[in-house]
């Protein structure tokens, strides 16, 4: 489904990514493990697209499209869902009317008439519940107010309503409680067919009890420096990252 | 004061160098006005003489020499949610058109008036005098809308007595050339007033509001939001002064401008300003120019909105506080919908 080939990025003139090789197939789960500034999050936004980077060599197939020709709504619209780390406030953008012109805008981009107005306020009704967001979300601005575990929920909500095929979650589980981690990691994993795949970028093991990866790749230094099963986050848990900058040291 | 040969009855405008009307070019705003006429609006209660006060020495010499000589007179009494509509209608083109409207809101009275300015031709002086009885209420809209040859210079004076409540709105989408004074004026205590303005601007367009509040009396409160979004080579300028006198403890006043630049070239000023002499108040005053946002553009994108829309968006999201601040609920989805269709 995804293949990343020689990937290279960098942003305000320094290169972030040096020289990615990834491949995900339908129905796998990757993790993608590293110490601070590895350049996790700098991966998961130059395949959504982000213009404060530029990619300077390699390439990028989603479903054997090339993914960095897209613009990012494209890429959204392709399938490609980015769950932020820091999801964005929109204060004055209501929820409904967000999610009705994104959901609207890739039934479009599918050749699909826009869903009615009942539809889809059906449907936002099922999704919200998933991750136990409350009837008021419909009414509230985007992420304006939401406490971090809302925020972290609403990213799951969205994921939800738009049904992606390549789930990529940033750092999801980045200042949540137990209580919240579960129910995003429950609704995630809900979610999960054979027909989607995950990347789970996270900092800590913890995440991985809950959404269990098939694959587990660690970045160092803009690279992936080592690819194992699940069994190597226990490792990293008791060894921490030390071990891994020492022996993958440039 | 300069003199300008160009307009045949040889009326004094000022120069740039006149600190209220430096971003209002006013031989601008009259380029290629040969002839003054005045009119009095035909639906008005009555038609009454009128002087202008002698102090009144706060706009443009040209305005003071044209100011009408008859004013169309409306008393609002009672209470209702009824609108009193005023249209200023279509002067003629190189002409100066002056009116005069005096609105007198009676004690203990609610009432909601719109002055609907559908002018396109020439240059549009409109004088409107509030005057609002204690205890009185007033809804006022002062509403343009794409009439975008437009070039209206606009003066509002607001006396308020004890305990009076207005909420006042100036409504500029797309005109050629624009300049509203609003002068408020607090002459007895416990008045209140909601102060909103909305200009959008494009092409080349100027847009230029003026308030200056006078709490001659302690005890009111006034809360001003202007917010603007510019477009092309438009210019818009926001001139905010809140005068408080020195017996007038208790003020609050706060007031904000806010203004949204979709293009390189667009440029918006903004001038608070406050002067106070009592030591027993709280006034604020807030100013920020600046564009879309950028994550949030992305944030939108990433969910499959396309740019274009996103902005939209993001731009609608912007102006539509002002929109929910009029106080008319079928103005307040004539707004929103005018907006999305202007940008």
């Amino acid at each position: 489904m995804l293949s990343i080939k020689n990937l290279h990025a960098e942003i305000d003139g320094k290169e972030i990514l040096r020289g990615i090789n990834l491949e995900i197939k339908a129905g796998e789960t990757h993790a993608i493990m590293g110490p601070n500034g590895s350049g996790k999050s700098t991966l998961s936004a130059v395949l959504a697209g982000n213009p404060m980077y530029t990619v300077t060599q390699g390439e990028v197939l989603f479903n054997g499209k090339n993914l960095l020709e897209l613009s990012p709504d494209k890429r959204a619209n392709e399938g490609l869902f980015l769950s932020f780390q820091y999801p964005t406030e929109i204060p004055g953008v209501s929820m409904t009317n967000f999610m009705r012109a994104a959901v609207n805008s890739k039934r479009k981009y599918q050749g699909l008439e826009p869903l009615s107005a009942t539809d889809f306020l059906k449907l936002m009704k099922e999704k919200r519940q998933l991750v136990e967001l409350d009837s008021k979300l419909a009414s509230r601005s985007v992420n304006a107010g939401f406490s971090g575990g809302e925020k972290k929920r609403n990213e799951v909500f969205q994921m939800a309503m738009l049904n992606p095929t390549l789930r990529i979650l940033d750092e999801t589980d980045s200042g949540l409680d137990i209580d919240a981690l579960r129910v995003v990691a429950e609704g995630v994993t809900a979610l999960k067919t054979k027909e989607n795949a995950t990347i789970v970028i996270t900092h800590y093991q913890r995440l991985l009890d809950y959404i269990v990866p098939d694959y587990i790749h660690i970045l160092y230094h803009g690279r992936i420096v080592m690819t194992g099963g699940k069994e190597l986050a226990l490792d990293l848990e008791k060894r921490g990252y030390d071990w891994i900058k020492e022996q993958f040291k440039d | 004061m300069e003199k300008t040969t160009a307009f045949q009855l040889d009326l004094m405008l000022p120069s740039r160098k006149s600190e209220d009307y430096l971003y209002t070019d006013v031989a601008v705003l009259a380029a290629g006005i040969d002839a003054v006429a005045s009119t009095v609006c035909a639906d008005a209660d009555s038609e009454v003489d009128f002087v202008l006060p002698s102090a009144e020495t706060d706009r443009p010499a040209l305005f003071v020499a044209s100011q009408a000589k008859k004013a169309a007179y409306y008393s609002l009494d009672g209470q209702s949610a009824d609108i009193k509509y005023i249209t200023i209608e279509d002067g003629a083109d190189n002409q100066l058109t002056a009116q005069t409207i005096i609105v007198e809101v009676k004690a203990n009275a609610q009432r909601n008036v719109v002055i609907k300015f559908a002018a396109q031709k020439g240059l549009s002086a409109v004088d409107i005098y509030i005057k609002m009885a204690a205890e009185s209420a007033a809804n006022v809209v002062l509403w343009q809308d794409r009439a975008t040859k437009a070039r209206i210079f606009t003066h509002t004076i607001v006396d308020m007595q004890k305990s009076a409540k207005l909420n006042i709105s100036t409504i500029n989408i797309r005109a050629a050339h624009v300049r509203n004074n609003l002068r408020i004026n607090y002459l007895g205590e416990n008045a209140e007033s909601q102060i909103s303005g909305l200009y959008i601007a494009a092409d080349d367009n100027r847009i230029d509001n003026s308030t200056i509040v006078r709490h001659a009396v302690g005890h009111c409160t006034c809360e001003q939001l202007y917010k603007g979004v510019l477009n092309d080579h438009a210019t818009t300028a926001f001139s905010g002064l809140i005068v408080v006198d020195p017996d007038a403890q208790k003020t609050l006043a706060n007031q904000v401008n806010r203004s949204m630049l979709l293009s390189k070239d667009a440029r918006a000023y903004a001038k608070p300003q406050l002067e106070i002499y009592a030591d027993d108040v709280r006034c604020n005053h807030g100013s920020t120019t600046g564009q879309i946002d950028k994550d949030q553009l992305f944030y939108m994108q990433a969910r499959g909105i396309s740019e274009e829309e996103a902005r939209q968006m993001l731009v609608a999201a912007f102006v539509c506080e002002i929109a929910e601040r009029l106080p008319i609920e079928e103005l307040e989805e004539k707004l929103v919908d005018s907006i999305k269709n202007s940008l």
